[in-house]
């Protein structure tokens, strides 16, 4: 699908993300919830981009998930993502799944492109046995948007960078860093940059451990 | 006495008498002579180009434990050779099975004797051999060999066993192309374990031509891979490495720039000229879906494309085409299909075979200002 004809629908949302304070760090496509299957593999496809794909009682299940800077980066991103559809046209998805979502038509392959936070999205059936790849979608998107329940206070470091902020959770894994600013937020390299007034909440999730969280804004250093 | 090393790729700057330059995978480096070494123990790959070779076809080997400050004659020679031809039916069979295998699969040739001379120690120098390999010439086919060779030295008459050495070499139809490099970016040298997905598939060709075409029907053919609009391996670079894992594994989806990076990206492994190139917007006749079955309806499809990718020779110039990602329907008959394999066609001349007159209906499919060869990651 031609990148122009993707970004006429971005566009209005690129100006005004729903939720551009929401930004995810080291999120891994198997760092979420889990489709009910088995997971079959685990792919860093690149620093910024993993696969984990699940063999289901019929058929299989992908999730692709590509890390960007900013949700509007994310957006960006996203008409390039869609650019490499062949569709001559990719219609739009469920209004209420991500900043803005696109799905494949009846036709094709299931598969669902979306955008939450920083981050693009694909969640596709994956064997030749068509999965509905919706509900699982949504899973992901909810999760992501969620603000972590029972969470500890006091094992996340922060510290003043440069430009933001450095996030240090103390006992570190395979987990990510989640940020709920007020304002925007943005990753510069290591740092979080907030703009605006304002906290943000930092949470550190990582499966099977508790969650740690911290808050950071001005004054709050 | 004892074999301390071998090096094929002794001259990494040239391929024309010894072996190209390689890597084991994008993040391993080059594969750095000697490619086999007793202490501390290397057992690692080479591959041969077979249009870069001219004149003799060289190895290096270094030995210890030999005739202090005297002189040895060394030779190896394949330390599994066919066995004679058994009497019978059954034995010839079983025979000509074992010299179809060793021939294939076997030997690169033998090391031809030369004499080595040994210091104070038993120790030699890093001595040049000369290899009797035919299928490192006119014979020579795409193929990955395992080459297990017995050293000999000569005592009075005969030669005598003092070791043995095991080596697996790739052999190619011409040195790699785009994105292929023999020099720079180390993580564009050719991988191993791509060499042994494109040898697998194109086994046994002898030219370029038919290197890309196998390797365009093995793509078309995969059978656990089905089709989807969507770019799965990447679309600024071509993520080959995730390409072979799922090669191995379960059901997965691809879609025309998957399949065209795939074809020319392990066809130009082997030495062929092929470069990726889109055409845009375009409702497609049916045609065959990737890995569909010629003899189910379904399978036979038609879809309106805002582009299509597919490998072109050298560029757009050369107006011929493969494409690993469908078969056309060369059929005019209602409801009667002819799959056809996309191999070396014409594209965009005159013909009611040709490619775009087969595969669009309706829109113009236009060419993209450039092909591009992805970098493999």
């Amino acid at each position: 699908m031609q990148r122009e004809i993707t970004m006429k629908a971005i566009a209005p949302v690129l100006g005004h993300p729903r939720e551009p304070g929401l930004l995810l760090v080291g999120f891994k496509a198997w760092s979420g919830p889990q489709p009910d299957g088995a997971s079959s593999l685990r792919e860093q496809l690149a620093p910024n981009s993993s696969r984990a794909v699940w063999d289901l009682g019929r058929g299989r299940i992908a999730l692709t998930v590509t890390e960007h800077g900013s949700v509007e980066d994310a957006l960006s991103a996203l008409a390039d993502d869609m650019e490499a559809n062949q569709l001559a046209e990719v219609p739009r998805g469920p209004e209420d799944v991500g900043e803005i979502s696109f799905v494949h038509p009846p036709e094709a392959p299931p598969a669902l492109f979306f955008v939450r936070g920083n981050l693009t999205m694909g969640v596709f059936s994956f064997g030749r046995e068509a999965v509905d790849v919706e509900p699982f979608a949504r899973r992901v998107d909810t999760e992501l948007r969620a603000r972590p329940a029972d969470a500890r206070e006091g094992n996340l470091e922060v510290q003043r960078g440069e430009r933001g902020i450095v996030v240090k959770p103390r006992y570190a894994g395979d987990g990510y860093v989640k940020v709920f600013a007020a304002g925007k937020a943005r990753k510069h390299g290591a740092e979080i940059v907030l703009e605006g007034d304002g906290d943000a909440d930092l949470y550190y999730v990582e499966p099977g451990r508790e969650t740690q969280r911290a808050t950071a804004g001005r004054g709050k250093l | 006495m004892q074999v301390e090393e071998v090096r094929f790729n002794h001259n990494p700057n040239s391929a024309a008498n010894d072996a190209m330059t390689i890597a084991v995978n994008g993040a391993s480096g080059a594969v750095v002579a000697p490619e086999w070494q007793r202490s501390p123990v290397k057992r690692d790959p080479c591959a041969y180009a077979l249009g870069a070779l001219s004149g003799a076809v060289t190895i290096k080997a270094r030995f210890s434990g030999g005739p202090s400050n005297g002189v040895r004659r060394i030779r190896a020679v394949d330390a599994n050779p066919v066995p004679p031809q058994q009497a019978g039916c059954a034995g010839f069979l079983l025979w000509l099975l074992q010299a179809i295998l060793h021939a294939l699969f076997g030997p690169i040739g033998d090391v031809l004797p030369k004499n080595v001379a040994f210091d104070a120690a038993g120790n030699s120098g890093l001595e040049t051999f000369t290899l009797n390999a035919p299928y490192l010439g006119a014979n020579g086919f795409v193929t990955k060999r395992n080459t297990v060779w017995k050293w000999q030295y000569k005592s009075g008459g005969s030669w005598i066993d003092f070791d043995t050495t095991d080596h697996t070499m790739y052999v190619t139809v011409d040195l790699p192309t785009a994105p292929w490099v023999q020099s720079g970016n180390p993580s564009q040298l050719p991988w191993a374990i791509a060499l042994d997905q494109a040898c697998l598939w194109a086994i046994g060709k002898k030219t370029k031509d038919d290197v890309a075409a196998a390797i365009t029907l093995e793509v078309n053919r995969v059978p656990n891979v089905s089709y989807t609009p969507m770019t799965m391996f990447g679309f600024s670079d071509y993520q080959l490495t995730s390409y072979l894992t799922h090669l191995a594994g379960g059901p997965f989806i691809m879609n025309c720039t998957d399949a065209a990076d795939a074809v020319t990206t392990l066809s130009n492994l082997l030495g062929c000229n092929l470069a990726e190139g889109r055409f845009f917007n375009m409702v497609t006749r049916k045609f065959l879906t990737l890995s569909g079955n010629p003899a189910v309806p379904a399978d036979w499809v038609s879809w309106a494309w805002g582009y299509h990718e597919i490998c072109w020779l050298n560029d757009f110039s050369s107006n011929t085409v493969w494409d690993g990602c469908l078969q056309l329907d060369m059929s005019d008959v209602p409801n009667v299909h002819v799959a056809k394999l996309v191999a070396k066609m014409p594209f965009s001349v005159p013909d009611p075979n040709d490619y775009k007159t087969r595969l669009i209906a309706s829109g113009l499919g236009t060419l993209e200002s450039f092909v591009r060869h992805r970098a493999v990651v």
